[in-house]
């Protein structure tokens, strides 16, 4: 049961493995260019604000794509 | 800092977002207490709220501790996962490509469930039962905990946060469901869930873009206010793709819920 428990947890974030790994990669590397101070905060702050939007639709047109 | 637009949408969110993961965890108790009395049903359910409780009690002072930064930083990229994940499903429920959630169906699969096991004279089919209630309650539980953390962390002008305020918003959702849930004595199917997780998995992603930029330094404009205007562009970004992909996808069969 915990183990059934712990999947379904994990579930809860992630789902579609694009979104879930689109998603982290883009805040670490906005974290980690921000961190770095290569970029400014607004640039970080339009990183966030175009790419996240742009990983929600890729995420849905990819899914319709798989479908026939 | 824009103290009563944050306030709402704290409340309004945990409140929604609630009574969503509250209906699921109704309709599972219900099939169970309806299939196998209320015994189990109360049992698995008073065991799992008592170490949902246990567990905020020990965490919840730890949060604390935590610096507000990597708080802000580990809870914006989760709130990010869960509510791009039920914006992303939201979306595709809309447009039709997937089933709409079916508490009824939820329901008659658990009591089918449970009945089928019934006919094998199973001698611990009320521990299966009790373990059943208990899972969904912890599971659900579990997401409006982290609803209600994700929503309020929301610092205030004076430093603190919002977390009791969003605690009252669950509160009332629990409040609610259990007293339409004793009246009609069935799953709450009428419950128009796609857009309850539509409108919070808005809120959620909001939320999310907003802390993970605080936890970088970054200083949105408009402050707080901000967040609403995350949740008009993740707003008009569903209903593009819904509008965009529906007279498509609308006639092909839906590959199911989950």
């Amino acid at each position: 049961m915990i183990k059934g428990i712990w999947s379904e947890l994990v579930g809860l974030f992630v789902d579609d493995e694009f979104l879930a790994i689109a998603i982290v990669a883009l805040v670490m590397g906005v974290g980690v260019l921000r961190y770095l101070e290569i970029v400014d905060p607004v640039v970080a702050g339009a990183g966030l604000v175009i790419g996240l939007p742009a990983i929600l639709i890729a995420g849905v047109v990819r899914t319709l794509r798989r479908i026939p | 800092m824009n103290q009563l637009p944050t306030l709402v949408s704290v409340v309004g969110s945990s409140f929604l977002a609630s009574i969503v993961e509250i209906v699921e965890a109704f309709t599972i108790i219900l099939a169970v207490s309806i299939v196998r009395g209320w015994r189990p049903a109360i049992i698995g359910t008073s065991a799992a709220l008592a170490l949902l409780a246990v567990a905020v009690l020990i965490f919840g002072p730890l949060l604390e501790l935590v610096p507000i930064h990597v708080l802000q930083f580990t809870i914006g990229i989760l709130t990010l996962l869960f509510g791009l994940r039920w914006l992303r499903k939201a979306i595709l429920r809309s447009i039709g490509v997937i089933a709409m959630h079916d508490e009824d169906a939820i329901f008659t699969k658990e009591a089918n469930s449970l009945t089928a096991l019934e006919r094998q004279k199973l001698s611990r089919l009320e521990w299966i039962a009790g373990t059943t209630a208990f899972k969904a309650v912890l599971l659900e539980g579990l997401e409006v905990i982290f609803i209600v953390i994700a929503l309020g962390s929301t610092r205030t002008s004076d430093g603190g946060n919002l977390i009791w305020e969003a605690s009252l918003g669950a509160l009332a959702a629990c409040v609610l469901v259990l007293i339409a849930g004793a009246i009609v004595h069935k799953p709450l199917s009428t419950v128009p869930e796609n857009t309850l997780k539509y409108s919070v998995g808005i809120m959620l992603s909001a939320f999310g873009v907003f802390w993970t930029g605080e936890s970088f330094g970054i200083e949105w404009p408009g402050a707080d206010l901000s967040i609403v205007g995350f949740g008009l562009i993740f707003f008009a970004i569903g209903t593009t793709l819904v509008n965009m992909y529906r007279p498509r996808y609308a006639k092909s069969a839906p590959v199911g819920a989950h």
